[in-house]
């Protein structure tokens, strides 16, 4: 298909931002990636209100934990790990992609590395996640998800394997929600990247950009500029939901690549395949 | 297919007629990570119960369980003290073996200086499986103590004594086979579970009776027992038939539990009705503490 760019530029506080689409698959907008802010937060309470994180989540994500404590700990090498990493992960499961959204599973393996194994998630410049349909009978008293993650170290253009975890039979819990116990007034915070992101959204939407239905589909996401201490997944949930209200239906979503570069000016790039 | 509650209106608390619960105030800690599709069971069922035994045993404040085998052997059924006896000539062959593979995994860290000194020991931090090559590695820098477990993500299950008393943890045949390691097990995890001020009991996601009488179990929390939804369903129906899962029905707002229907009237806000299993034993300072303020008045106890 021949596709043609079309540039737009939109308000955005008192700057000019420039966004280039081309109405179908892909969108380049000129400026410093926005990111979800809350995950910075203390786990335990935000705004003094009370909240309890999904048990089973917690759980998984210790899980991922383990698996890399032990035998990067048997390799005599101390954690957490400092430096600068990439995650591979492929999911395969008789589960489809709606039961277990992509990118909130790789931000739930993802939250298991942090502080754990790698000190920090800013230090994750690069992550994938791969999934693929699992057409057996699942048995009875064991989970029929079958997850593997690597992490690798950067350095420079090289990478190397710290350690992988293959073919691991667990029950894959996705990211969720944590539970807010004072109801009446937890739900009320904005946050001004949802006005942001709304602005671009109302602009993308009257420039003619949506996205057809159907799969499967490969998502890239990257992201220049100050990200140095901007979570991947964080920054990835800001222009995933952006993708949503445009047509992508999260499972069609069967594969997502996100990567980020430290770089003087700002710009995210989104393709869809 | 789900398992219907028979008579589930006879099960059903409806309102304070008397205490319907045991709350007591001694409660002890294990570490979740035992339980799961990723760790293996212990060795033998001895093992399992004589690290349960050390774990509500395990005193906080000095870091030490001071259980002696003597004892150890006595309370759970391995040996009887002969009238007149000043102690057991022998320790049996199972309590020696299960002390031994926990020290040698690094469950535990005998404590006692030489063998002349009664056995004692500390609780370690669980050590973390490593499926290839099948061994156990002792994680670096967390105890087993809530804080070290809860800064490096370790969780943990706060259970009541009263629970786990050690009658059911005996060695006789009858015991072990009402007591399963797969019900001890399901206990452990529906405390790991029970968070009184968001859920009034059991998280109604992990297990809860739905409004037809059907026994909903989430599929986690088999895989995590390592058993088929059937062979949860029945432990559960056990429970409740025992009494120590009470089922009420309380109003839920925004998925946090707001009270019983038998205490209180319905909330201004909307509003749902589950039904949550409440275990029967429950730990004091759960009900206590500004979050259970309100909470505690309208909860069926």
């Amino acid at each position: 298909m021949i596709t043609s760019t079309h540039a737009i530029s939109i308000k955005l506080g008192k700057q000019n931002i420039q966004i280039q689409h081309d109405r179908v698959s892909q969108i380049t907008i000129f400026d410093e990636p926005l990111e979800e802010p809350y995950e910075h937060m203390t786990r335990k309470a935000i705004n003094g209100v009370p909240l309890l994180q999904n048990i089973p989540m917690m759980d998984f994500q210790a899980k991922i934990g383990m698996l890399f404590r032990g035998p990067i700990t048997l390799q005599g090498i101390q954690l957490p790990l400092k430096g600068i990493f990439e995650v591979e992960i492929v999911l395969e499961s008789s589960r489809g992609p709606d039961e277990l959204p992509l990118l909130s599973v790789m931000k739930s393996v993802v939250d298991g590395l942090n502080r754990e194994i790698v000190a920090d998630d800013h230090s994750i410049y690069a992550c994938s996640i791969d999934y693929k349909y699992l057409k057996t009978k699942p048995s009875l008293t064991k989970p029929s998800d079958v997850l593997s993650v690597a992490l690798f170290e950067r350095n420079g253009k090289r990478r190397t394997l710290v350690h992988a975890a293959d073919d691991v039979n667990i029950y894959v819990v996705p990211k969720k929600d944590p539970l807010f116990l004072d109801y009446n007034n937890d739900a009320l915070w904005s946050f001004d990247v949802h006005d942001q992101r709304d602005i671009i959204f109302d602009a993308l939407r009257a420039d003619g950009m949506r996205f057809a239905g159907g799969g499967p589909i490969k998502l890239n996401m990257n992201f220049e500029g100050s990200v140095m201490y901007k979570d991947l997944d964080n920054m990835a949930r800001v222009y995933f939901k952006l993708l949503e209200k445009l047509g992508l239906q999260s499972r069609d979503v069967h594969r997502i690549d996100l990567a980020k570069v430290q770089a003087g000016k700002g710009c995210t790039r989104i393709t869809l395949n | 297919m789900a398992v219907q509650i028979q008579n589930l209106s006879t099960f059903l608390l409806k309102s304070n007629t008397g205490p319907q619960f045991e709350i007591q105030p001694q409660w002890f800690m294990v570490q979740r990570k035992i339980i799961s599709e990723i760790y293996p069971d212990f060795p033998d069922p001895d093992t399992f119960r004589i690290y349960l035994y050390l774990c509500k045993h395990f005193d906080h404040s000095n870091k030490r369980c001071k259980r002696s085998k003597e004892k150890i052997s006595i309370d759970l059924g391995y040996a009887i003290k002969q009238p007149g006896a000043q102690r057991l000539m022998n320790y049996p062959r199972e309590v020696d073996h299960a002390l031994a593979w926990l020290e040698n995994n690094k469950f535990i860290r005998r404590t006692n200086r030489n063998n002349h000194q009664a056995f004692q020991c500390e609780i370690l931090a669980v050590p973390d499986f490593v499926p290839g090559i099948n061994a156990f590695i002792e994680p670096v820098k967390v105890y087993h103590e809530w804080n070290s477990l809860k800064a490096s993500n370790h969780g943990f299950i706060m259970a009541p004594n009263i629970a786990f008393d050690d009658r059911i943890l005996k060695k006789s045949p009858s015991v072990r086979k009402t007591w399963t390691d797969r019900k001890l097990k399901a206990l452990l995890m529906l405390y790991a579970h029970t968070w009184l001020e968001y859920f009034g009991g059991v998280d109604p996601e992990i297990v809860t009776i739905d409004s037809g009488g059907k026994l909903v179990i989430s599929k986690w929390f088999c895989y995590n027992l390592k058993c088929s939804e059937r062979q949860a369903d029945d432990v559960i129906v056990w429970f409740v038939s025992r009494g120590l899962l009470k089922p009420v029905e309380c109003y839920f707002v925004h998925d946090v539990y707001y009270g019983d229907t038998g205490r209180c009237s319905p909330p201004a806000q909307a509003y749902e009705i589950k039904i949550v299993l409440r275990p029967y034993y429950l730990i004091r300072h759960k009900l206590e503490g500004d979050l259970m303020e309100q909470k505690k008045d309208r909860m069926i106890l």
